[in-house]
């Protein structure tokens, strides 16, 4: 159930809000939609700066399940950390050069948990089809 | 219970295991996967980001939304199908109230039947893809729609990325893939974030994000002849037909898709593809329905989906009271009818095509149909869809293709191993 009561945010530091603009004017995103992503994620990473309580829950949050919830939330941020090479672990995350982003020496691999497909779930020859026929592609490949 | 099939549907087919209600599980013994892993472009910063992304089916019909999902544990594909109606949401006083929707600060709205039965069903754009997506209430309805899905396919509510193949009318294709000023339109649902409450019947509100961080646009015909064509695997079926025809007589349009299967000299089947709009679809029908309830009763004033609905339902709400309508029903397919067959009568008199009729106008012009090609073919020769897959086999078929796209731009993820016996009776 989403709470009714109305929240006054004050004292949000000038440049936050400069980005919270420059974001929505660049998705079409409403201003207030993009506070309540920002709040949404931002409570998810409040919730892991406080100790655990005596259940071992973060902010009554299971720690398994915060974690599965901050993967989606983090993961832009995390590869963004990776490309600047400002990841705390990054000297830990060496990949082969085959393995990264063409034009960025220090971008993250397309797929660096991941082995070659050797057993494919699903056949090619569909895919195959769909691409001698111009179907399948997606809007990210145009 | 397992039913006989057509002879002209191969049993490894996917269309032979969805009309027998048989699990979906591969030759492996897996389930078909249900989520892909890859990486998509970030639309703020520009920079790819991982994620795991649930496959979902659309086919996006001017009558109806149709959506194909895996079901969150069992292995079988679920369709749902919404009206394409849309009516800003009211407030239920007293009784079990109808369940709302709110996107991104929207106004609170009703969809599908529920809106139509209202006073104040507003109608959503009919027609191509770039005519429909830029109204605002049409993409809260397509994600309104989205939710129904995963509910219907037992997902909880929380936040879900999306990897879509999305159903379009066929011309809107060209061999480089979707046309431009499509392109343009669907990138409106592309990567935006959608909240989405949801109120229930009876007052229980529930909370989604949805995100389509991949839309995958393929000729709505031709989810019809993958869903013939390919079996679980997303291996071509062996088979003696060398062009098949897709008669797709949908609510808006009425289209063929015509696929040339050519086999060469390494054992593979090149395929070519022509699909053309021929016409309209029951839509025809249905205002010819509208004009006459109009002249039987002058202060009934039908919607295009709410005519829909009374070929569909074959009533019609006069007075407060629900009256048979299919009298009027009979009139206008006899009168109308015609003018969708005429359009089709040069593929069917080609005795060359094998023929498979789908859309929700094949059910209501099936007799005729069957009149017109039973001179002239043998039962393997042609194909009326099951009339209870009529309106869902290309967005079942087009499951099938979110999958193909999805495993070469991502990996597909295995869904668990199945150990199952049929019985056979």
């Amino acid at each position: 159930m989403m709470s009714t009561n109305a929240i006054s945010l004050r004292n949000i530091p000038a440049e936050v809000a400069t980005i919270a603009e420059a974001i929505a004017q660049q998705t079409g995103l409403s201003l207030t939609d993009v506070y309540r992503l920002a709040l949404a994620s931002g409570v998810l990473v409040e919730a892991t700066k406080i100790t655990p309580d005596r259940e071992g829950t973060y902010a009554g949050l299971d720690g398994a399940y915060l974690a599965r919830a901050l993967r989606r939330h983090l993961g832009s941020a995390i590869d963004l950390l990776l490309a600047y090479g400002e990841h705390p672990a990054s000297s830990m995350l060496a990949y082969p050069p085959s393995t990264r982003v063409a034009g960025s020496e220090d971008a993250p691999p397309l797929m660096p948990d991941e082995e070659p497909d050797t057993d494919p779930l699903f056949d090619s020859s569909l895919g195959d089809d769909l691409e001698s026929l111009g179907i399948g592609l997606g809007l990210s490949e145009r | 219970m397992l039913t006989a099939l057509h002879p002209a549907i191969h049993p490894d087919s996917v269309l032979a295991k969805v009309c027998q209600v048989c699990p979906l599980i591969t030759s492996k013994g897996q389930e078909l996967p249900r989520h892909v892993s890859l990486h998509v472009m970030d639309a703020i910063t520009q920079l790819p980001i991982a994620t795991t992304a649930l496959l979902v089916a659309i086919d996006n019909g001017n009558d109806a939304f149709k959506g194909a999902i895996m079901h969150a544990t069992l292995p079988q594909l679920v369709t749902r199908r919404v009206v394409t109606a849309y009516a800003p949401a009211k407030t239920i006083r007293v009784g079990e109230g109808i369940t709302s929707y709110q996107v991104n600060g929207s106004e609170r709205f009703w969809i599908g039947d529920e809106a139509i039965n209202t006073q104040q069903s507003e109608g959503l754009p009919v027609g191509f893809t770039t005519e429909r997506l830029p109204d605002e209430r049409f993409q809260s309805y397509i994600v309104a729609c989205l939710v129904e899905v995963l509910l219907e396919a037992g997902y909880e509510p929380a936040g879900y990325d999306l990897y879509t193949s999305f159903g379009i009318p066929n011309e809107e294709m060209t061999l480089h893939g979707a046309r431009p000023d499509v392109t343009s339109a669907l990138r409106l649902l592309h990567h935006t974030p959608f909240a989405i409450e949801r109120a229930d019947e009876h007052g229980q509100v529930t909370s989604w994000t949805i995100r389509l961080v991949e839309l995958s646009p393929y000729p709505q015909s031709f989810g019809t002849f993958s869903a013939w064509y390919y079996t679980v695997d997303g291996k071509p079926i062996t088979t003696t037909v060398v062009r098949h025809v897709t008669l797709d007589i949908g609510g808006g349009q009425c289209h063929d898709c015509a696929v040339d299967l050519d086999p060469r000299s390494d054992g593979r089947v090149k395929l070519r593809m022509s699909a053309n709009l021929l016409g309209e679809g029951t839509i025809v029908m249905a205002r010819a329905a509208r004009d006459a309830i109009r002249a039987a009763h002058p202060g009934i004033h039908l919607s295009d989906a709410e005519a829909q609905q009374v070929l569909l339902t074959r009533t019609v709400v006069v007075g407060g009271h629900r009256l048979a309508a299919d009298d009027i029903v009979e009139e206008v397919i006899a009168a109308r009818g015609q003018h969708i067959l005429t359009r089709m009568l040069p593929l069917v008199q080609e005795v060359r095509n094998f023929l498979m009729f789908t859309g929700g106008g094949s059910a209501l012009l099936e007799s005729t149909l069957r009149e017109m090609v039973l001179p002239t073919r043998a039962t393997h020769e042609y194909l009326f869809v099951p009339r209870e897959l009529t309106p869902v086999l290309n967005v079942i078929g087009g499951y099938m293709l979110a999958l193909a796209s999805a495993g070469r731009m991502g990996k597909l993820l295995a869904s668990p191993r199945h150990s199952i016996s049929i019985e056979m009776k």
